[in-house]
């Protein structure tokens, strides 16, 4: 078996309660990469793309990466691979934190999970030994406490747990899986997968080694790789200074910040959810994933004006009753796009996210849908239960405990936007594609991101072609964000890159700093099997195509890569990008071209030859 | 210590709890990646909101010396690191139980007992700390800790106020 | 007066606001003027080797200037200037 892999994976029968080990077929793990490739290529071989994503016969696998584990900076990464309920897709959820090392410790590249178990039960893995144990007594918990008894049940503080909130048990549609208590495969509703099995939580603790085949090739690799990542702004400077909320004022002085709904692209109160607010009056310090060098994360509390009014729901023994975080993209969903600019708030908010087991993103989205019926006049008091007007903190906070729970109108908005929109006979009020809620970049502003949600093989997602990068923040070279030139081409590349990322174990936010010329060496080191960048490259692409085909077989076709009406025909009604509005016709074809697609989105007999998978 | 030697000198401010120090640690060990193995452990503060990289401070008193039975740690004359001659070691674990400060180790695999050695005066995890929260300097050793463990002992006092 | 504003604390802390009003009928103009304002400091971090700092980003209403008519952008007296450098030195690190 190629190093860097343990060569193990562990497959655990619900329904039955049979665990086996299996070994991780080498030639998968060298074509597909690793991580969200070969577990592509699992869920491909074993499910059945018609199933119901909640149904017994859907599976699902978390993943590790050949550099997962390492020293590579970032390695720290793993994702979870299924069907999701919100989009009906294969979904790939990505988490950083110390559970994925941890599993790779134990010895296990992947965990294929099937079945349904007959009552609620948690995973314990201690390396060799490993276990179902009844989670009767943790159903209904949040994150933090099911975190702290399974460590305490298990008997080492250092044993990692990844978790379902009362979110993922009550199926809400975009429930999310949440290790380390703060860091979540966050979208699509992995969790609520999770919930459908009966599987509370997966337990780790492991003692063992992950082996590379070069060692002195590997030392070398990561200090280049460690090197560049301090010679690059973004990746030396703004992250570990701002966080990923650098992004807020940068993206609102651009006109590209979602607002209300999506109904301006600008947010008045951007300043006051920013990264510079965040710093000066909440900030404790920087928390770093496993062995990240860049050490994005943020460990905040409420301001002194924000004490008394909000008390944060986390675990006392965490950090001293701080909670972490937010993100860019959940101040914008929670912030902007509900026309709420109270930072302690969002804290709160998103703390709850975290504890309950909620994507922020699309809680706070379809939140935001709703605010907009709400306002139109198509939901009053009666059905919500409270105002529910823009800018209403009070209803954001009632209102996530609802979803969660499915209590009253909980239960509608616990579906997701789409469902919401067309249940309310207002479709139009869905923000996103294939069932899934934009992240926090006006498609109409930046033409290349709108082609990469509109093509995104998991629904509307900025980590799929962030495109931004090269088209506004000025990381390598494109067209401006106005223009729809070359965006084709630019958002396939993107994808492919970003998917190789994926694969390797490492975090999307390396290539801020560094590309596959700096992580081909690495991954070329750990596995000894000689990766060039255009190999890793080439891999990317394979896993697109196959997660597309796969994807096809569950019922998507070209008409599904699109935008909302108002994202097509609506223009930005003012700021700097007024007028603009997504060029989309423009783009696809080009970006089916580049993809040696046919017109209508198939990808063709001879690309799927050259990728060995025709 | 006399006043050549150079010492680990720990800033927990400056430490984001990314493990590169554990990684680099259990490189030297065991040419893996294994944390399990590293003589240095991050430890979490929640008083502090902080964390803390924490091994062996060489301290003058060595209790894990005086501990063993069979005289198998010595002193490296370079550094004055305390260091396990490993075919002398029994593997009886009394100096893992002696020292005061849980930096000393017993590897199940070898049976014998492990601690910091500072790499021959060339730590590893001073050079993989991405901070420099890990420095090698010359230092009081136990400089650092007094001064912050008051600091979490104050913090942890406040926090049980309610409680007691 | 065309107002400049500003991101990141320590590029505000140096510009000494985070908006300011300054004289320019063109970007280059006000940029001078900030300078002007804000010391050597602020010139040593926008212009590098007779030109705009790789990593400094000037937006006119929104817009970068790299995409108008970069310094000699005209200026008139309601149009705002954003002055960023995303993850540069502006921000604090670690």
């Amino acid at each position: 078996m190629l190093k860097g892999w343990t060569g193990t994976l562990l497959r655990v029968d619900l329904t039955n309660g049979n665990i086996e080990r299996e070994a991780v077929r080498e030639d998968w793990a060298r074509d597909f990469a690793g991580g969200r490739g070969i577990a592509a290529r699992y869920l491909s071989e074993e499910v059945d793309a018609r199933v119901d994503p909640l149904a017994p016969a859907n599976s699902i696998i978390f993943a590790t990466g050949p550099l997962t584990g390492t020293n590579s900076s970032t390695g720290a990464r793993y994702m979870v691979v299924t069907k999701g309920p919100l989009t009906n897709c294969m979904t790939t959820s990505n988490s950083g934190g110390l559970w994925g090392p941890e599993l790779k410790f134990a010895g296990y590249d992947l965990l294929i999970l099937e079945g349904r178990s007959p009552a609620p039960v948690y995973l314990w893995i201690h390396d060799e030994a490993v276990e179902l144990r009844s989670a009767e007594h943790l159903w209904g918990k949040g994150v933090f406490e099911t975190e702290d008894r399974v460590k305490e049940e298990t008997g080492f503080p250092d044993t990692r747990v990844t978790t379902i909130g009362p979110a993922g048990e009550n199926l809400v549609k975009y429930a999310a899986i949440v290790n380390d208590k703060f860091r979540a495969a966050g979208r699509s509703g992995v969790g609520a997968v999770m919930g459908s099995k009966n599987l509370k939580a997966i337990a780790v603790r492991g003692t063992g080694a992950v082996e590379v085949a070069d060692p002195a090739g590997l030392m070398q690799a990561q200090w280049a790789q460690k090197h560049a990542l301090t010679q690059a702004p973004l990746t030396s400077e703004g992250l570990p200074g701002y966080g990923t909320l650098a992004l807020m004022n940068v993206v609102n002085e651009h006109g590209a910040l979602p607002t209300r709904n999506f109904q301006q692209a600008q947010f008045e109160g951007a300043e006051e959810i920013s990264g510079e607010r965040l710093v000066e009056t909440r900030l404790q310090t920087n928390k770093a994933c496993f062995a990240c060098t860049i050490a994005c994360g943020r460990v905040s509390k409420v301001s002194e004006e924000g004490q008394g009014r909000y008390t944060l729901n986390t675990s006392p023994r965490n950090w001293r009753e701080a909670t972490e975080g937010p993100e860019y993209e959940n101040a914008w969903s929670l912030g902007a796009d509900c026309g709420i600019d109270d930072l302690d708030l969002i804290l709160k908010a998103n703390t709850l996210c975290n504890d309950l087991g909620l994507d922020p993103i699309t809680l706070g989205a379809t939140i935001a849908a709703a605010m907009e019926l709400y306002e139109d006049g198509v939901l009053t008091d009666k059905e919500v239960g409270m105002p529910l007007p823009f800018g209403s903190g009070e209803a954001l906070i009632a209102l996530t405990e609802k979803t969660a729970s499915r209590e009253g109108f909980g239960d509608l908005l616990a579906e997701g936007s789409k469902r919401m929109g067309d249940a309310l006979g207002r479709p139009d009020v869905f923000m996103g594609v294939k069932g899934q809620e934009f992240p926090a970049y006006d498609p109409r502003a930046i033409q290349g991101m709108g082609l990469g949600y509109a093509t995104s093989n998991r629904g509307a997602c900025h980590l799929r072609a962030y495109t931004i990068s090269a088209e506004m923040l000025g990381v390598g070279d494109a067209e401006g964000p106005e223009s729809p030139v070359g965006k084709g081409e630019l958002a396939a590349a993107f994808q492919n890159v970003s998917t190789a990322v994926d694969a390797t174990g490492l975090c999307l936010f390396l290539t801020f700093g560094v590309g596959l010329d700096e992580i081909a060496p690495l991954m070329a080191a750990a596995t000894g099997h000689p990766y060039t960048p255009a190999e890793l490259e080439l891999a990317g692409e394979r896993i697109w195509n196959l997660e597309r085909v796969w994807n096809m077989q569950a019922g998507i076709t070209a008409a599904d890569d699109t935008l909302p009406k108002r994202m097509l025909e609506q223009p930005i009604p003012a700021g700097p990008t007024k007028g603009q509005t997504s060029r989309l016709a423009e783009m696809l074809p080009d970006y089916y071209a580049a993809r040696g697609w046919s017109e209508d989105g198939h990808p063709s007999q001879e690309k799927l030859r050259a990728l060995g998978l025709g | 210590m006399t006043s050549a030697t150079r010492t680990l000198q720990i800033h927990p401010d400056r430490c984001t709890g990314c493990k590169q120090c554990e990684l680099a640690c259990s490189w030297v060990q065991t040419g893996t990646f294994q944390p399990s193995r590293s003589l240095i452990r991050v430890h979490v503060f929640d008083e502090e909101a902080s964390f803390a990289p924490y091994t062996c401070f060489q301290c003058d008193e060595a209790w894990c010396m005086q501990a063993c039975p069979v005289n198998a740690i010595d002193v490296e004359p370079d550094t004055q690191a305390k260091v396990v001659i490993d075919d002398v070691c029994v593997g009886c674990g009394l100096c893992v139980i002696a020292c005061p400060f849980g930096t000393m180790f017993f590897d199940r695999g070898s049976h014998t007992a492990e601690k910091c050695d500072l790499c021959a005066d060339d730590p590893a995890c001073v050079h993989a700390c991405p901070t420099a929260a890990i420095e090698y300097v010359e230092a009081d050793p136990v400089g650092w800790i007094s001064a912050f463990g008051e600091k979490v002992d104050a913090g942890r006092r406040d926090s049980l106020k309610g409680e007691l | 007066m065309p107002t400049a504003r500003f991101l990141g604390i320590q590029l505000r802390k140096l510009a000494g606001g985070t908006e300011l009003s300054l004289e320019g009928d063109t970007v280059g103009k006000l940029l001078e003027a900030l300078i002007a304002k804000a010391g050597p400091e602020m010139e040593h971090l926008l212009f590098s080797e007779g030109g705009l700092s790789r990593d400094a980003r000037i937006l006119k209403n929104g817009r970068n200037i790299g995409l108008l008519d970069a310094l000699a952008t005209p200026l008139e007296q309601r149009d705002t200037v954003t002055v960023y450098f995303f993850g540069s030195r502006s921000y604090p690190g670690g």
